[in-house]
């Protein structure tokens, strides 16, 4: 048999079966649909409202001098990130196996502070365990963010937004990240995505940070007391909330790359 | 990160185009980038962006005592944050020479010209007074930073409201927004600064120098002008041949500058004002260009957690997510998903199609390859 002849075959093959898979889709998608609405009819309407996302809105490369950069609206909080590197390292910050990873937040009014430089420290280790960066020893790889608006999840958004930054600057990256921010209600409720007016009520908040492979947390910041019950609950449900957000970033990315 | 610098035959080669009064990005030597400002939701933020420089500012209050000296006045403070953000040679917590002037730039254009209103800042005299703060932040370096910053600064004061306050036996009562109205600032007078990049010994003079003009020209010439036509700063860095009429030519090229430019501030607040009085949406999430490759956006969407399908595969788990996004959506997101979807398989058909082609071409090749060997 000539050998056109079979690949030609071989993809109409293909097609069909891409074809059935996608048949199948739908009709999960319609039973889906079925469930979600008894859901919806049912005891769980109260639910619903908790575990809302805030609206979201990004664009990658907003400015020309960085490698990377892109600017992330979760709701009214508004961050803008920046990825420099790899560049060159200054001698006192060289690691011979690894690019020296630094992060830099600066908050819109005011020097920054303890708390500025603790969440400094929290993003820096997130993004370094996400990219590669034994991959580049003897460099420096900067992440900037400049808080723009904070209206709640500020540190959630910030993770988000370094995330974007080091997607458009192109470097190695093991996983993507997201980080869900919920919180705690007087009577152990959790509210996901909390903006700062019901964070006020709230008693505690919990951010966690997920990887995109296998969702499993890669950082955890609490504040306020709660119960123990209640940190696990909050973490599957901002899990769960991740999940949304990692498909915000494949469909920037599919939106991005389609039409170059 | 240290500077990158300018090599020779960049730095010839742009002079010879400025000679010849030619300009790397195209513009005349008169002309000026796009001017935006855009305001925050919070009083006295705002964003100026000067074709890609881009300064954020953000003024803030609180109370303290005043100096001894000057007892029934408030204080101003101008603090420019040279942001590694903006450009990789810029470092955070340490003065560098082109950060100091930018703030002995600003002070002399806007705190020595006393266009704030100190005075009435002034709670009780020697006790108590208002402190104003402004912060600039260096978002994006790409020349001309000091007019940026003198928009931005002029901008965010103007933007701003503190907080009503009475003097009661008891004490002092600040008021939240919510329970009386905020005062703005006294603005006696809106100056701003007009930079101007002079080459080859004065010959040559352009308006709002992009980075690398900044850095080839043999001075800066910056003024500060306010909107009624009046001078409240000079200042030249470098050395040029430049006799009085260059200074006077400048003069009156920044007087133009600076009545559009304060029209246009004073245009944008009135705007800004408009939206908070009918309580629409604003605050930078206008921000974001809208409909360009590189953004994208989602309505509020609300997550089905207690109900989740077992994972079969990759793709059908994907599937089942979108699915539940489109159920839950309440506004237009649902068509701007499925338009993704839909370019997304298209594009990877074509793909598939294009690959094929070259495939076929090999095989047919090495077949003629066989036939050879074997004749």
């Amino acid at each position: 048999m000539p050998r056109p002849l079979l690949h030609s075959l071989l993809s109409l093959i293909l097609n069909q079966l891409t074809r059935v898979l996608h048949a199948v889709c739908s009709v999960y998608k319609q039973n889906f649909l079925a469930m979600n609405s008894n859901s919806s009819n049912g005891t769980h309407s109260d639910d619903k409202e908790e575990c809302s996302v805030r609206p979201i809105l990004c664009e990658l490369g907003v400015i020309t001098r960085p490698d990377g950069s892109a600017i992330l609206t979760q709701g009214h909080t508004v961050v803008m990130s920046a990825v420099y590197g790899p560049s060159e390292v200054r001698m006192q910050r060289l690691q011979v196996d690894r690019a020296y990873v630094e992060t830099v937040f600066r908050p819109k009014a005011g020097v920054p502070n303890t708390s500025d430089r603790l969440r400094e420290t929290i993003i820096r280790d997130t993004c370094e365990t996400a990219m590669i960066a034994t991959l580049y020893p003897r460099t420096t790889i900067s992440v900037i963010l400049q808080e723009m608006e904070d209206s709640g999840g500020l540190l959630a958004c910030s993770i988000n937004a370094s995330c974007l930054a080091l997607m458009d600057s192109g470097v190695s990256m093991k996983f993507l990240f997201a980080a869900v921010t919920c919180g705690v209600t007087e009577d152990d409720l959790i509210i996901v995505d909390p903006d700062a007016d019901k964070l006020k009520e709230c008693k505690a908040s919990l951010t966690f940070a997920f990887d995109s492979i296998n969702k499993n947390v890669i950082a955890s910041y609490t504040s306020g007391t709660f119960p123990v019950q209640t940190y696990n609950n909050g973490l599957e449900k901002c899990r769960q909330a991740s999940d949304f957000l990692f498909d915000f970033y494949r469909d920037i990315v599919r939106k991005y790359a389609s039409t170059l | 990160m240290k500077e990158p610098i300018i090599s020779n035959c960049e730095k010839a080669f742009l002079l010879e185009a400025i000679s010849e009064s030619r300009r790397l990005d195209g513009r005349g030597m008169f002309d000026y980038r796009d001017l935006s400002i855009r305001f925050g939701k919070d009083y006295g933020c705002c964003e100026v962006s000067m074709g890609q420089t881009r300064v954020l500012g953000q003024v803030s209050c609180e109370i303290q005592q005043p100096k001894a000296t000057r007892p029934n006045e408030g204080l101003l403070h101008i603090n420019v944050g040279l942001s590694p953000m903006g450009a990789p040679h810029f470092e955070t917590g340490r003065q560098s020479i082109s950060s100091i002037q930018l703030n002995r730039l600003l002070e002399k254009c806007i705190k020595d010209s006393k266009c704030i209103d100190l005075e009435s800042l002034c709670i009780v005299a020697e006790e108590k007074v208002w402190c104003i703060r402004l912060d600039l932040n260096i978002l994006n370096h790409e020349g001309n930073l000091i007019d940026c910053a003198s928009v931005a600064a002029l901008a965010a004061l103007s933007h701003f409201r503190r907080p009503d306050v009475e003097l009661t036996s008891e004490g002092l009562i600040i008021y939240e927004a919510a329970v009386k109205e905020p005062i703005p600032l006294g603005i006696k007078h809106t100056p701003i600064c007009v930079s101007f990049a002079i080459f080859n010994k004065g010959k040559n003079i352009v308006v709002d120098p992009s980075e690398l003009e900044e850095r080839v020209a043999e001075a800066e010439f910056t003024l500060g002008v306010n909107g009624y036509k009046e001078l409240c700063g000079v200042h030249l860095s470098g050395s040029t041949q430049s006799g009085p009429t260059i200074v006077r030519q400048c003069a009156n090229k920044a007087l133009k500058r600076a009545v559009s430019v304060v029209a246009l501030i004073k245009e944008t607040l009135a705007k800004d004002s408009e939206l908070r009085g009918s309580n629409t949406e604003r605050g930078f999430v206008e921000c974001v260009r809208q409909g360009t490759i590189t953004s994208h956006g989602t309505p509020k969407i609300c997550l089905p957690i207690k109900h989740k399908l077992p994972v079969e595969t990759m793709e059908t788990n994907h599937e089942d997510e979108s699915s539940c996004d489109e159920v839950e959506v309440i506004g237009s997101g649902t068509v701007e998903l499925k338009n993704s979807s839909v370019l997304a398989t298209d594009t990877a058909e074509q793909v598939m199609e294009v690959e094929e082609k070259p495939k076929v071409e090999e095989i047919a090749l090495s077949d003629d390859e066989d036939e050879v060997q074997i004749l």
